[in-house]
């Protein structure tokens, strides 16, 4: 009896410590791990919306925006809602890092999604590291997934090199071998010649030579004196909108723009209208990631690409469906992806709170997907190694009032070794 | 290597009339008000993007270039008279550090005003006159030449005004005592706000001529108006003639420089030269607070 009610006794006292262990713990960590599964997920998001860049960081917005709401019409991410916090960086580098760290440090963003400023890319990614939390980047500038990256950035475009090595392939094989290079003094203008030149000299290409013209510079003609168009069969230019359609429009009146052609980067008509680029612009080849008008979209990808345009109300021209003005699709469709990445590999890795940030970081090393709408772009690949994405590449030329694919450079045409392993970098 | 130089000291000449006419509103603003206007880069843009309007509404680059030429300064003028009497009146009679901060405002205002309406893209302006003249073996807008023209008839007229008018005299005793000039029957509240009205209206018809050659950008205001700056801080302050000799020294060193340095090399020995012309001659801000 009495080593029955000691039994008893010792199961009920059993029960009654597990009953209060679990009490225990019920009012320590699992209403904590609880609230976090239940906590929404929050991505922060800071774009160029003022200033020189505002024409890529409105688009941006607009597309992040939408890729949030259309997640959550979806259901969220692993049935989590999503909290999205957009600042504004003035294109501004100084003010990018103060936003990047408020939205780390006060609004306690899991992730965050960057501009198109490789200055601010190349600027935040220390920071990204220090305060651990993904940072994807939108520029373009080579040095972001190189030497300047780390383990907690990602590059969701094709970099400077990428794009220019499509242009090279295809512009040595349909122009003449003479070429002058004409760049923005500064990184990305740099580096756009850099690779360029790199090219077009392995394709036997001839470099007649190259300048470089102070940023904001008014009145080009000085620097155009230099120039003697009769040396050169081909431009490569590397400049922005701003500085890039006062070169088209100066080049065109001083007669440059007769007698060569012109080839570079899609960045020089964003957000402008292609009648908007002036009678310099005619005939002038970009590289870009996204056709402008749906019709060159390759059927495979139609589908995707209708959904994407009506997501963030642009027509299959290629303009707002509000404004008619230029929609910026070669740069808003890196803000859609990362917000689509973000879900994909959340998913994927079973992250839960930032403590989970390594399993989220070692699940897209490397991950390949296929195009859907939530990648319209066409099917891309994460390199481990650098974290540099890697898709197709688009020539678009214009022609009268349009911009027209002229080639499409597969993916695989545009990888080269990666120059750092950010995987030997401790999580 | 003689062709380049000529065409480098045309280009020179004639971007020097333009920057001239820039920094001309601005010399005028603080030489005769002691307001540093900073929001004059502003004023310039909206100028230009006024122009793109109104040349997109009729549809003729010519017709409504000229028909901007009028309506944009005016139009500048409305938004300077606007911003005169509710934001530098209150202040008139505050040290130039007030009007500076306050017109700085005045510049984001503005400029982002601009944004929100013209949209972040830059626009192209065709040009008014298209003929290109055969120059040596190259050729040459002529658009360029007219509108160096334009501007240095616009100064020409200016230094006229208020050196053979009565209004410019009137203008001229405000500046020298307000308060006997007040005493003598001069309508001086009128005068301050009629003139900073004229140096914005510059500010615009700078930006009518330039966009053209430029393209209009809702920033296009930022950059230039440094090299302004620089021209009237070099000149000295409410210096006509001083403004257009420094105008054209700088644009000139500038346009000689990049024929034997980089671009950037020449920016930076251009800019160093006026550098330690204004410390040797002094003719800069300081020495007019100095007499005041």
């Amino acid at each position: 009896m009495s080593k029955i009610a000691k039994y008893k006794s010792t199961r009920r006292q059993f029960l009654a410590s597990a009953a209060a262990a679990t009490a225990t713990f019920s009012s320590l960590g699992a209403p904590h791990v609880l609230a976090q599964s239940k906590r929404p997920i929050r991505i922060g998001s800071t774009q160029d919306l003022t200033g020189a860049l505002s024409p890529d960081g409105t688009w941006n917005d607009r597309a992040v925006k939408a890729a949030v709401k259309k997640i959550m019409a979806d259901g969220g991410i692993d049935g989590r809602p999503v909290e999205l916090f957009v600042e504004d960086t003035e294109t501004n580098t100084q003010t990018a890092l103060r936003k990047f760290r408020s939205l780390v440090l006060q609004n306690e963003v899991d992730f965050v999604i960057g501009a198109t400023h490789s200055g601010h890319n190349i600027a935040t990614a220390p920071f990204a590291k220090e305060l651990r939390t993904p940072y994807f980047a939108s520029g373009t500038a080579l040095e972001t997934t190189t030497d300047k990256g780390n383990r907690w950035i990602f590059r969701g475009v094709n970099n400077i090199r990428q794009q220019m090595k499509a242009m090279a392939l295809v512009a040595m094989e349909k122009l003449k071998p003479r070429y002058y290079f004409v760049g923005a003094d500064y990184a990305w203008g740099r580096s756009l010649v850099k690779e360029s030149k790199a090219y077009v000299s392995e394709r036997g290409g001839k470099i007649i030579g190259e300048t470089f013209i102070p940023l904001g510079t008014q009145d080009l003609s000085a620097y155009m004196n230099n120039i003697r168009p009769d040396e050169f069969d081909t431009l490569v230019l590397g400049m922005t909108a701003g500085d890039g359609m006062r070169f088209l429009r100066q080049a065109h009146d001083m007669g440059l723009t007769r007698k060569v052609t012109i080839v570079g980067n899609i960045a020089v008509t964003t957000g402008s209208n292609v009648p908007d680029l002036g009678p310099g612009a005619d005939g002038n080849w970009y590289t870009t990631m996204y056709p402008r008008r749906a019709e060159y979209v390759p059927a495979a990808l139609r589908e995707f690409d209708d959904y994407y345009r009506a997501a963030i109300g642009v027509t299959s021209e290629g303009t707002d469906k509000d404004t008619g003005r230029a929609a910026n699709l070669p740069y808003s469709f890196v803000a859609w992806q990362a917000v689509h990445m973000i879900k994909h590999v959340v998913e994927k890795a079973g992250w839960r709170t930032r403590d989970d940030h390594p399993k989220f970081i070692q699940a897209l090393e490397g991950l390949a997907l296929k195009a859907s709408r939530d990648f319209p772009q066409g099917d891309w690949s994460m390199r481990a190694e650098d974290h540099q994405i890697v898709h197709n590449q688009y020539i678009e030329r214009i022609d009268g009032d349009q911009l027209k694919v002229i080639a499409t450079v597969d993916k695989s045409q545009l990888s080269y070794p990666p120059e750092n392993d950010y995987r030997k970098e401790r999580l | 290597m003689a062709e380049t130089l000529v065409f480098q000291l045309l280009n020179a000449m004639v971007w020097s009339w333009v920057l001239a006419l820039l920094a001309l509103g601005l010399t005028l603003v603080f030489g005769y008000l002691d307001i540093v206007n900073v929001a004059h880069g502003a004023l310039y843009a909206i100028g230009a993007a006024v122009s793109w309007w109104i040349i997109q509404a009729t549809g003729a680059p010519l017709g409504g270039f000229l028909l901007s030429l009028v309506v944009a300064p005016i139009v500048v003028a409305l938004i300077g008279i606007v911003a005169f009497q509710t934001t530098l009146r209150p202040i008139e009679k505050q040290p130039p550090i007030y009007t500076l901060i306050t017109t700085f405002g005045l510049f984001f205002v503005l400029q982002h005003a601009l944004f929100l309406i013209f949209g972040g893209a830059p626009r192209s302006v065709d040009l008014p006159v298209a003929t290109l003249i055969p120059l040596l073996d190259r050729t040459y807008p002529l658009y360029r030449i007219l509108m160096a023209c334009g501007a240095a008839a616009i100064i020409a007229g200016l230094w006229y005004v208020l050196h053979h008018s009565t209004y410019g005299t009137w203008i001229r005793a405000v500046q020298q005592n307000r308060d006997v000039a007040t005493a003598m029957g001069i309508p001086a509240r009128q005068v301050t706000l009629v003139v900073f009205a004229a140096g914005c209206g510059l500010a615009g018809l700078a930006g009518v001529l330039a966009a053209p050659v430029l393209q209009v950008r809702y920033d296009m205001g930022i950059d230039i108006i440094i090299d302004a700056f620089i021209v009237v801080i070099a000149a000295g302050f409410g210096n006509i003639l001083g403004t257009i000799i420094v105008a054209l020294i700088y644009q000139l060193v500038q346009g000689v420089m990049v024929m034997m340095v980089t671009p950037v090399q020449g920016k930076v020995l251009a800019l160093s030269l006026v550098l330690a012309w204004v410390l040797i001659r002094r003719k800069g801000l300081l020495e007019r607070e100095k007499r005041r």
